[in-house]
């Protein structure tokens, strides 16, 4: 065997983990040719800041929503989750009142509330043997329904400023492009689930467990504990994916963010989560939920009905799945081959 | 294991369709505490209630026992409804809107069978993107607007098929009276004909050898592409006809009306004892997981209990629904341990 198809594999290899930035690229170019038809420039800075200003929420709910399926479950409680754990502790972050207390603790009561709610996730899915898909339903339907009781048909708004700062602060502004504070918090986060599902013993178990659960269980991880775990932070995560939406929006209300556990499912299949679990990168998150991003702003600087935009959506999704599939399937051959060679050599 | 199977022609606990229990409990609970749920009037009203659940369910069971799931299923309700609304609004005739409403249906089942089987997409995604476009079709046709008709004798089939079959006038109030509308007949015959097909031909066996593993089914010779495009057919048209259901219930076609349905249905089948994973499950379960949602829904309601209260109940239905077929199962798994033990 010579050195240059082994190179040439690599090149290959390396290709295929990064699926989700040839459909970005594919995206980008589709909207630029018809922006260019039209005599106009499509990627100005101030456009760029708007989409990635829209895609870090996409990227906190597609986060923990990847967190799930990694483990081959589904989180539907995730907008649920949002609206009560807002509505349960909201009114702690109104206004400018010089007696409230520090944003902070809020913040943190409704980023404890919804790790309570996943770790009741992760016990129905654990110790009761319910599928994910059910258990997180019937927290989705639960905690919605606790959400309207909470606060009926009031909202919740005019919040605290510098607790807005979260959602909507620019840190900085370079000609049209303003670096937002949501885009650090993001980045942080993506930083550091990727260090830990690449670097950590737990990441590495959430991985195996949901490659092959039983597997993983014969060769001691425990996949209970891990499962819960994975549950908890991902549904911790939704309840902060939902500070960060009352904070842009100025509002919390019991009915917000009702779709989002699907745009989270669209946004990690597209990044190449592989919905039967076990494989994916978080770094995918952030490409599928700048694509989706791209395609609501495009969609709607053509002015094209809301509507038709759901049509859209539904083509790509199979498509994108399609041709990461295949991708997948090539890279897997790939591995093996290259595992093969390393290891005769 | 097949002695054990002729020896076990008695009555078994764990043999009654899974959320058999929940059922009852349900029942038993609202019976005794909401005052007029046991009237014949209300039974009536919660059979038709249920009906299109129990359509939707049923289709979902067969694509969930062959390892599948169609999430599409609300989303072309609401199409094939849409598009007979329309149909009629044009002055067409009933029967030909109904085919073609049925026939579109069963069109979308194909494209979900072929996406499936052909572009080996998951079934779960392959259904969840055509949920997207079915439900785009669906508000574009109709404009996002409520479809109404002209009554006319072209439409006269769905006056018809309003009406009650049965009507016994038990006392004066309406709660007195027992009703057995057309929509309850025609869902009975159609989930019949359903169950009679999984159980009498070779549907049941193959849709099981397929969900419980797909490449030994093709290897034993059965042509599983084939088989699963028609199933995703079937649940398309029964999706098809339960619009039909929802347009003559409401005398009117809304864009959004089958929104959800789809989630309720896979959450009845599962109540059921359907398991995602395939392989396992029942038609009837389903049923009875349909019939005791919507009784949580009716009883609540009756009680004049807030609906985001019926929500977080639901959820707990859910949640004891699951841990008593866990228990039915695991009852089940000790009583043919034992018989084997005996046996040896």
């Amino acid at each position: 065997m010579t050195q240059s198809p082994l190179v040439l594999k690599r090149a290959i290899k390396a290709v295929t983990d990064f699926s989700s930035l040839f459909i970005l690229l594919a995206v980008l170019a589709f909207f630029t040719a018809i922006t260019a038809a039209a005599g106009d420039q499509y990627l100005t800075l101030s456009r760029i800041s708007v989409i990635l200003n829209q895609a870090c929420f996409l990227t906190v709910i597609g986060i923990a929503q990847a967190l799930a399926l990694l483990t081959g479950g589904i989180n539907l409680s995730i907008g649920s989750v949002m609206a009560l754990t807002t509505v349960l502790w909201g009114r702690m972050l109104v206004g400018n009142a010089p007696d409230a207390v520090h944003y902070i603790i809020p913040v943190l009561l409704v980023v404890g509330t919804g790790m309570l709610i996943g770790l009741v996730n992760g016990l129905l899915i654990t110790k009761l043997g319910m599928p994910p898909f059910i258990a997180t339903f019937a927290t989705m339907y639960a905690c919605r329904g606790l959400a309207w009781l909470a606060l009926g048909k009031k909202v919740i708004y005019n919040l605290n400023g510098d607790f807005r700062y979260l959602g909507t602060g620019v840190v900085a502004r370079l000609d049209g492009f303003s670096l937002t504070v949501p885009m650090f918090v993001v980045l942080i986060l993506l930083v550091a689930t990727s260090f830990m599902l690449r670097r950590t013993n737990f990441g590495r178990q959430v991985y195996f467990t949901g490659t092959n659960a039983i597997a993983a269980r014969f060769s001691g991880i425990r996949t209970d504990r891990v499962l819960i775990w994975v549950y908890v932070l991902s549904t911790g995560l939704a309840a902060f994916a939902g500070l960060l939406y009352g904070a842009r929006l100025n509002s919390f209300e019991p009915g917000m963010a009702v779709m989002a556990p699907f745009d989270a499912i669209t946004v990690a299949l597209i990044g190449g989560i592989a919905m039967s679990g076990g494989y994916g990168s978080i770094w995918g998150i952030l490409c599928g939920s700048i694509i989706v991003s791209i395609i609501y702003n495009g969609m709607n600087t053509l002015s094209i009905a809301s509507e038709l935009q759901t049509l859209v959506m539904g083509v790509l999704i199979i498509f994108a799945v399609a041709f990461n599939q295949f991708l997948i399937k090539r890279n897997m051959e790939l591995r093996n081959e290259l595992d093969e060679r390393t290891a005769s050599r | 294991m097949s002695t054990h199977r002729a020896s076990s022609r008695r009555f078994r606990l764990a043999r009654l369709p899974n959320s058999i229990f929940a059922f009852l409990l349900v029942f038993m609970v609202a019976s005794l505490w909401v005052p007029r749920f046991f009237t014949p009037g209300n039974l009536s009203s919660l059979l038709l209630q249920s009906s299109i659940m129990i359509i939707l369910s049923v289709a979902m069971a067969l694509v969930i026992i062959a390892g599948g799931i169609d999430l599409s299923m609300g989303s072309v309700l609401s199409m094939c409804g849409v598009i007979m609304a329309l149909c009629m609004r044009n002055g067409l005739h009933a029967l030909v809107a109904i085919g073609i409403g049925l026939a579109i249906g069963a069109l979308f089942g194909l494209l979900n069978g072929l996406i499936v089987t052909r572009l080996r997409v998951p079934p779960f995604i392959a259904t969840f993107g055509s949920m997207g476009i079915a439900q785009s079709l669906a508000n574009t046709l109709s404009g996002r607007r409520t479809i109404y008709w002209e009554s006319g004798s072209h439409s006269s089939l769905v006056d018809l098929l309003k009406g009650d079959v049965v009507h016994i006038q038990l006392g004066p109030e309406s709660s007195m009276v027992f009703y057995i509308p057309f929509l309850v007949v025609l869902t009975a015959v159609v989930v019949g004909g359903v169950i009679f097909l999984f159980r009498r031909t070779v549907l049941g066996a193959y849709v099981h050898a397929i969900g419980e593993n797909e490449e030994v089914a093709r290897l034993s010779g059965i042509a599983t592409r084939s088989w699963t495009t028609l199933l995703y057919v079937i649940s398309g048209a029964l999706a098809g006809f339960a619009g039909l259901l929802m347009l003559i219930r409401t005398n009117s076609m809304q864009p959004t009306s089958g929104d959800w349905l789809e989630f309720v249905a896979v959450v009845a089948a599962v109540l059921g004892g359907n398991a995602l994973e395939g392989g396992k499950g029942s038609l009837v379960g389903a049923i009875f997981g349909a019939l005791t949602l919507y009784m949580v829904r009716n009883a609540l309601a009756l009680k004049g209990i807030d609906t985001s209260v019926t929500m977080v109940v639901i959820g707990a239905v859910l949640v004891i629904g699951m841990f008593l077929n866990a228990l039915a199962t695991r009852h089940e798994k000790k009583l043919s341990a034992r018989a084997e033990t005996e046996n040896a």
